[in-house]
């Protein structure tokens, strides 16, 4: 059996941790620079403020229903994101931190019956951190995603879903689009429709082996996972990155070249620091340098340095770094 | 209040003195370490579930938490009669005396009134302070 915790509207929640006053409203989180909408909570989410909307156009409709709007707090969502998974511990044999606000965990055995589980973990949760959270708990991975988007949706589970027999995983696979299932993407599920497979259960019910030829085995994989057979078990360690970008859109157009390349040696610094963590050595940087998306003619340019040999070195980075940028800056 | 969230730091074990130091000279003869107390061990019983609170007002006088003090508050705590609480009344924080035997917060300053515990009143308990911290010499800046 797994488990997935996942937090309701992480952010916003986070924002409300500490606000007890704000509990119950409109509450949204902007991204970096307030460019846009990254969470909001469930009372904004019902007066129609769309995910990742621009804060400018919805700013109207939130000033209109006195909605309360903060910048992202990352410090703050990571601490109480690191309390979330502490407090899980204590009634996990497993955990695999899946990103900053789901949690797959392996179910210990003593505590019976599994909604019960489930609701002991969410109230656990509750009590220590006052994050909510959804728990969906079922044989495979992919169901138990499944699950804990059932927990969210459907009131009468008061969010925990579990999905123990068969007849109950068919009965949310009937009512779920195939682009909702865990692992099928927008792309996937256009291919899939035109073959005729529109619903969860439609997929389940394919021949896995017709499945990979004709898709890849990651598919198959799903195929087998929705029939209740466990392809996945829990990733422990983080699997290290074979790449890895810093970037950032910048708050306000710049064409001076000193602030780009104060803003490449930052980048290209935190990117070294996150080598040195992972204990690997890059050959290879990629730069690149783009003026805006919403200009008439948006101008992009990049370029691959070949580094003088395997480093972590940040001096070495950043002085190769600077040097690509130069060279593009001449040509945009 | 200003919050701030409770991270772990590496151990710093200070010896602890198995006699008590009164404020004259303290016999050479009972100077002997017994064991390390490490303060955040002590203090910090449920990292995932503490905060730290920085106090202000006068409220709470009378149990020795003054102004400027930092209350060290864990939510893992059940919170009991007698329990000094950090308490959400209509969305807004505060600091107050559990009484369940009188259902009502007190506070422990004659000066601010108690204040009744009711079904219908929006109360949520938001965590018992275990410890608090005043800083006796203040660093100037």
């Amino acid at each position: 059996m797994f488990a997935l915790i996942d937090c309701n509207s992480f952010y916003a929640s986070c924002e409300q941790v500490f606000r007890p006053d704000l509990r119950g409203k409109i509450v949204c989180v902007l991204s970096n620079n307030d460019g846009c909408i990254v969470a909001q909570s469930r009372e904004a989410k019902e007066i129609g403020i769309p995910s990742f909307a621009p804060y400018f156009k919805v700013k109207p409709l939130l000033d209109k229903h006195g909605a309360v709007v903060f910048s992202s707090n990352y410090a703050l969502y990571g601490d109480l994101s690191n309390r979330v998974v502490q407090t899980l511990r204590d009634y996990a044999a497993d955990i695999e931190i899946y990103s900053i606000d789901e949690v797959f965990v392996k179910p210990v055995d003593c505590f019976g019956d599994l909604k019960n589980y489930g609701q002991t973990m969410r109230k656990a949760v509750w009590k220590n951190v006052r994050i909510p959270v959804g728990v969906g708990i079922a044989p495979t991975k992919t169901l138990a995603k499944l699950a804990n988007r059932a927990a969210k949706k459907i009131k009468a589970l008061d969010y925990v879903c579990v999905l123990e027999r068969e007849d109950q995983r068919d009965w949310l696979l009937r009512r779920v689009e195939v682009g909702d299932i865990w692992g099928v993407g927008s792309r996937l599920s256009k291919r899939l429709q035109a073959m005729g497979i529109y619903s969860g259960l439609d997929l389940a019910r394919t021949n896995p082996k017709h499945i990979r030829a004709k898709f890849n085995v990651c598919l198959e994989r799903t195929v087998q996972e929705l029939n209740g057979v466990s392809c996945l078990e829990l990733e422990e360690v983080p699997v290290d990155k074979k790449q890895i970008y810093c970037t950032r859109a910048y708050g306000t157009k710049t064409d001076d070249l000193n602030e780009i390349l104060q803003a490449t040696s930052s980048y290209a610094a935190r990117a070294s620091e996150k080598l040195r963590k992972q204990n690997q050595l890059a050959k290879t940087l990629h730069v690149f340098l783009q003026t805006s998306r919403f200009d008439r003619s948006p101008l992009s340019k990049s370029t691959i340095v070949q580094l003088p040999y395997p480093t972590d070195d940040t001096r070495i980075i950043v002085r190769y770094a600077i040097h690509a940028i130069k060279s593009i800056y001449e040509e945009v | 209040m200003t919050h701030k969230p409770y991270s772990p730091p590496l151990l710093i074990k200070l010896p602890l003195y198995a006699s008590t130091v009164r404020a004259g000279f303290p016999s050479p003869a009972d100077d002997y370490q017994e064991s390390t107390l490490d303060l955040n061990q002590f203090v910090v019983t449920h990292p995932s579930a503490t905060y730290f609170v920085r106090v202000s007002g006068s409220s709470m006088e009378g149990c020795g938490i003054y102004s400027g003090d930092l209350l060290i508050v864990n939510r893992a705590l059940t919170p009991q009669h007698g329990d000094v609480v950090i308490a959400a009344i209509d969305g807004e924080l505060t600091c107050k005396i559990l009484d369940l035997n009188n259902s009502e917060l007190r506070s422990a300053n004659p000066q601010f009134p108690s204040i009744p515990i009711t079904l219908e009143m929006d109360l949520i308990i938001e965590g018992v302070v275990s410890f608090s911290l005043r800083q006796h010499r203040v660093r100037s800046n």
